[in-house]
Parts: structure tokens; C-alpha cells; sequence
């Protein structure tokens, strides 16, 4: 329970002191579900932290409720509180009972999944619950861990959902559903701080719109239940998205979006790739003071990746196994570039991981902007943000030492859902922004 | 308004009546649910009977290289055996091994130079001769 407490607290103190007081009650609720959100990713980077440096972890909690009490009491619980005289918003009931039954359903299905497999699927076992039990069997043992001997466990990975999870089987116990609960706090906070962002910015039915769609990808559930890691990064990317886009210039929302962009990088390999893109979307799309604070944010995130990488990961399997010729025989291959994006556009139009709703918000997403100017930097930021990132994922893929076709089929939709959060923040304000 | 609304619901209805088939009727999972075991309970006997200086262990079947039963096997046993580095291969003194029928067990450690030292349905631990 303190456990809990403990990651919760410690993000709702940041969120409590980087804001001044709500606007809105969406503004409130979005700030509730980030600070949920930023929490957890805090106490998985701190433990991750201890565990790389020979330090009992249990401890961890404890500071954590004193630190979060502490700070929300110091500044009165400002950032969560509503400014006086904020009237209730009409919300479309239709939608917002819609959002409540399709959360609902998706949740039954996903108890019900974890309680059938409880270690979560391959993935889960070959990669991020293996680490978290190696965490937890033997904390001083990370030679064992990061062994190269077994490069299918990918121990260059860095460790924040597998330290959260090496915590909660410290408090639960190793059969218990520690890992599983994990998954569907993340896949939870994924939908509310989708939704909840495009309230604040959009009103409710854009909200209830935003949760819809995140509701109605099946690879949320796939992906979730089966305790990938890929949903916890796409809820802190869009987490970082939807600070930096709230800002407003404000260092404290900002650095707090840097906060989450760190957090992204220490989930996995390609978080540090999209937090760099939000990095600079922000940098070209705000003034440079705002790149600043957003670095300032991510910094301690960011240390801790590079001690981890330097000096305790072995090398990546992709990078250890490219040359320079091998590379350039790669990236000057028409056809790899062509199997590379007619691959990429068939796994976008999946249904079985998409649904209706990915293909649609695809093309919303892609949309020219014709926005009033007060949501067009909004909406500008996200835009090159993820352009960044698809032209990223693109160069990953042509890059990448094995046969495309055989690892496009296999990854892709995990590596494009890691960027539905965001997509999804996009695809709303181009579709409910006020237009120009 | 009000379209943007019904678009949204039906976008939102296709993608979980694609989870409710997968779950529902493509998983079986009510059947499912009696047949399921953890997917280290295999391998549970196995960790007492390894010295407790051993950190690695080798991994043998008779599933084909490179299939999705070879590696679902290896990564059963990894999860079960951590924080044991379990390689693929058999450089090492112990061995666990998993076979699609026990009687075939005997035959793997005999190929690649072990002896069994305890079995349990098609689950082994050998030791090198």
C-alpha cells in the first residue's frame, strides 16, 4: 500500500507545485492523472537508481510519502485545487457514458486476461518481468541481469518498469498480481491523461472523444494484458506531450514535461529518440527558454540513462552488430527504403491491432491545420513531434542489421503505439479546435 | 457535432468488438482457464537440486532451432531458473531441458554428453558426464 501511496504522493507534490491553481475541472483532472502517472515513473527511475547503485530500495516509499506530503502541504495543494468561481462545463452525455462503458469493458477483459496469464506474455517473461525477478531474487547480482548471454532478454533496456515491478513483488510477492497491476495503472493513466488533456484544452466531449479512440485501438488491450512495456512509454510520451502543449511558456509545466521525456528514455531504447523529437519540436515551435527548462526537467533522467548505459549495459544487439559497410549497403537499398514504408503504412492499417479508430485518427492527424492561433502552437508542436518521430522509426527500420520483412511484422505496431497518446492529442484538436 | 460524435462512437465500437471476438471466442479463455499452469511451475523442482554456486546453466530441446516452441521453452525456463543465466547451448556443466515426450529425454542428454540427474513430465536436469 505504501508502495503505492509512496508513487502516487510524489507525483501529485510535483504537479501541486509546478501549476498555479486549475482553470477547469478537466485542467484539474488532467493534472491529477499526469502527477498519478509522473509518480509512477518517478518511483521506478528512483528504484531503478538504488538498485544501480547497491542501495536498499524498500526505503524509497517511505521518503516518497513524507516528501510528497511535505511539498503538498508547503504549497497548499495549489496546482490541484480549482480557482474559485470555476463553473461546471456541459459535457455530452452520450460520449461521456460511451467513454465510462467502453473503460468498463476494456477493464473486465483485461482483469480477466491478467488473472488467466499472470506473468503476461512473451514478451513480458523473455524481457521485463525476467529483469524485474532478476531485481528482486538477487538485488546484487546485476552481472546476472544485464548478462550478454542472453540477448534476447535485450539487457541494454534500461529499468524503470522492471525496477516498479521488482518493488511491487517485494510487497506482494512473486505470485501474486504485482506485474499485472503495474500494466493496468499505465494503460489506465494512458486513457485518462489522453483524455483528460484534451478536455482541459478541447471541453469534454473533446475528451470523451480522445479517451474513445485510445479505448478503441485493440492493441491497448494486446499489448497492456500483456504486460509489454510499450504502453507505459506511450503514456508518458503523451504525458510529456500534453505538458509541454499546456504549458503555455510556464517553466514549471514544462519542466515537468522534460521530467516525463527523461522517464520515456528510461522505459526503453526508443523513448530517448522520442523524447528527443519532443525536444525539439518544442525547442523550434517555443522560444529557447522553454527547450531549457524542458532539458533542466529531463536531466536527472537523462544522468541516470547514461550511468546505466555506460556503465553497467552491454552493447546494443543492433549497434554491436553494424558496420559501416553493412550499414551504407542498408540505407543506399531502394527497395529496403520501399518494403521499409509500404510495411510501415500495412502495419498502421491493422485492424487487428488498430481497430477503425488508428487508421482515422491517421488521416485526422495528417490533416492540414486551419486552427484559431491560440491552438495552433498547440497543435504545431505535436505535428512536428511526431513527424520526428515516424521519420525516426522509418530511418530505425531501414538502419536496422535484420530482414525488414521478417521485423517490420513483429515490432511495428508496437513501436507505432508507443506514439497513439500523442497522435491521439493531435487528431482531436485538429478535429475540435476552433477553426481559423 | 453530432457527427463527429457518431463517427467516434463507431470507430471506437470496431475496436472492442475486435477484443471481445479475440477474447471471448478466439482465446477461449473460460476453457483455457482450467488447462492454464504458470508458466514456470515446470521448472519449480528444479532450482534445490542445483548447487547453489551455480549461476549458469545450459539449455537443450528437441523442438527445431529457431522455432517459436524453442524459444517459448527457453524463455519458460529463464523466467523460472532467474536469476541463473540459462544459455542455449551446452557449454555448461548443468543442463535443464524440456522435450515434447519425456522417453526422449534420455536420447538428448546421451547426444550432447550429459547424464540425467532428475526428471518431471518432460521437464529435466542433466549433468555432465
Amino acid at each position: 500500500m505504501i508502495f503505492a501511496i509512496g508513487a502516487i504522493l510524489g507525483g501529485l507534490a510535483l504537479c501541486a507545485a509546478a501549476f498555479p491553481r486549475a482553470g477547469s475541472r478537466a485542467e484539474q483532472l488532467f493534472r491529477f492523472a499526469a502527477g498519478a502517472l509522473l509518480g509512477l515513473g518517478i518511483s521506478g527511475a528512483l528504484s531503478m537508481a538504488l538498485r544501480l547503485a547497491g542501495l536498499p530500495a524498500p526505503w524509497k516509499d517511505r521518503a516518497l510519502v513524507v516528501a510528497g506530503a511535505a511539498v503538498l502541504v508547503a504549497v497548499r495543494g495549489r496546482g490541484l485545487r480549482l480557482e474559485a468561481g470555476v463553473v461546471r462545463a456541459c459535457s455530452d452525455r452520450i460520449l461521456a457514458a460511451a467513454a465510462a462503458a467502453a473503460a468498463l469493458l476494456v477493464f473486465a477483459l483485461f482483469v480477466e486476461h491478467t488473472v488467466r496469464y499472470p506473468d503476461g506474455g512473451w514478451d513480458a517473461r523473455a524481457i521485463w518481468n525476467l529483469h524485474a525477478r532478476a531485481l528482486h531474487r538477487a538485488p546484487l547480482r546485476l552481472d546476472l541481469a544485464f548478462s550478454p548471454e542472453m540477448p534476447e532478454a535485450h539487457p541494454d533496456y534500461p529499468l524503470l518498469v522492471p525496477a516498479l515491478v521488482a518493488d511491487a513483488f517485494g510487497v506482494a510477492g512473486e505470485d501474486s498480481y504485482a506485474s499485472g497491476s503495474i500494466a493496468l495503472a499505465f494503460a489506465a493513466l494512458l486513457v485518462a491523461v489522453v483524455g483528460t488533456s484534451a478536455a482541459a484544452s478541447l471541453g469534454p466531449a473533446a475528451g470523451c472523444a480522445a479517451a474513445l479512440l485510445v479505448l478503441g485501438f485493440p492493441a491497448l488491450l494486446q499489448l497492456g494484458a500483456t504486460q509489454c512495456a510499450d504502453v507505459p512509454l506511450a503514456a508518458l510520451l503523451a504525458a510529456a506531450c500534453a505538458l509541454a502543449v499546456h504549458s503555455g511558456g510556464r517553466r514549471g509545466s514544462l519542466l515537468l514535461a522534460g521530467l516525463a521525456a527523461s522517464l520515456c528514455a528510461l522505459t526503453k531504447n526508443e523513448g530517448l529518440v522520442w523524447a528527443a523529437a519532443l525536444w525539439i519540436a518544442v525547442s523550434t515551435a517555443m522560444r529557447g527558454r522553454a527547450a531549457l527548462a524542458m532539458l533542466l526537467g529531463g536531466l536527472p533522467g537523462f544522468v541516470l540513462l547514461l550511468v546505466f548505459k555506460l556503465r553497467f549495459a552491454p552493447p546494443n544487439a543492433f549497434a554491436a552488430h553494424t558496420t559501416v559497410a553493412g550499414l551504407w549497403a542498408r540505407v543506399s537499398d531502394f527497395h529496403r527504403f520501399a518494403a521499409v514504408a509500404s510495411g510501415l503504412v500495412a502495419q498502421s492499417w491493422n485492424f487487428a491491432s488498430w481497430g477503425l479508430a488508428g487508421p482515422a485518427v491517421a488521416v485526422a492527424a495528417a490533416w492540414p491545420l486551419r486552427l484559431s492561433s491560440g491552438r495552433f502552437e498547440a497543435a504545431r508542436i505535436l505535428r512536428r513531434a511526431l513527424v520526428l518521430c515516424t521519420a525516426s522509426l522509418f530511418a530505425i527500420y531501414v538502419a536496422a542489421p535484420p530482414d525488414v520483412d521478417a521485423l517490420l511484422p513483429v515490432s511495428a505496431d508496437r513501436l507505432l503505439f508507443q506514439l497513439s497518446g500523442a497522435a491521439v492529442l493531435l487528431a482531436t484538436t485538429s478535429c475540435f479546435a476552433p477553426r481559423r | 457535432m453530432r457527427a463527429a460524435r457518431w463517427v467516434v462512437l463507431v470507430l471506437c465500437a470496431a475496436g472492442l468488438l475486435r477484443d471481445i471476438s479475440l477474447h471471448l471466442w478466439k482465446e477461449h479463455p473460460l476453457r483455457a482457464s482450467s488447462e492454464r499452469v504458470r508458466p514456470d511451475t515446470r521448472y519449480r523442482w528444479v532450482p534445490p537440486l542445483l548447487p547453489a554456486e551455480v549461476e549458469k546453466v545450459s539449455f537443450l530441446t528437441d523442438s527445431e532451432p529457431g522455432s517459436e516452441r524453442t524459444a517459448g521453452r527457453l524463455y519458460d525456463a529463464r523466467y523460472a531458473l532467474c536469476p541463473r543465466i540459462v544459455a542455449a547451448n551446452d557449454t555448461w556443466r548443468f543442463a535443464v531441458a524440456e522435450a515434447g515426450k519425456p522417453s526422449a529425454l534420455e536420447s538428448i542428454a546421451r547426444a550432447r554428453g550429459y547424464s540425467l540427474v532428475a526428471s518431471h513430465g518432460a521437464v529435466a536436469l542433466f549433468e555432465r558426464r
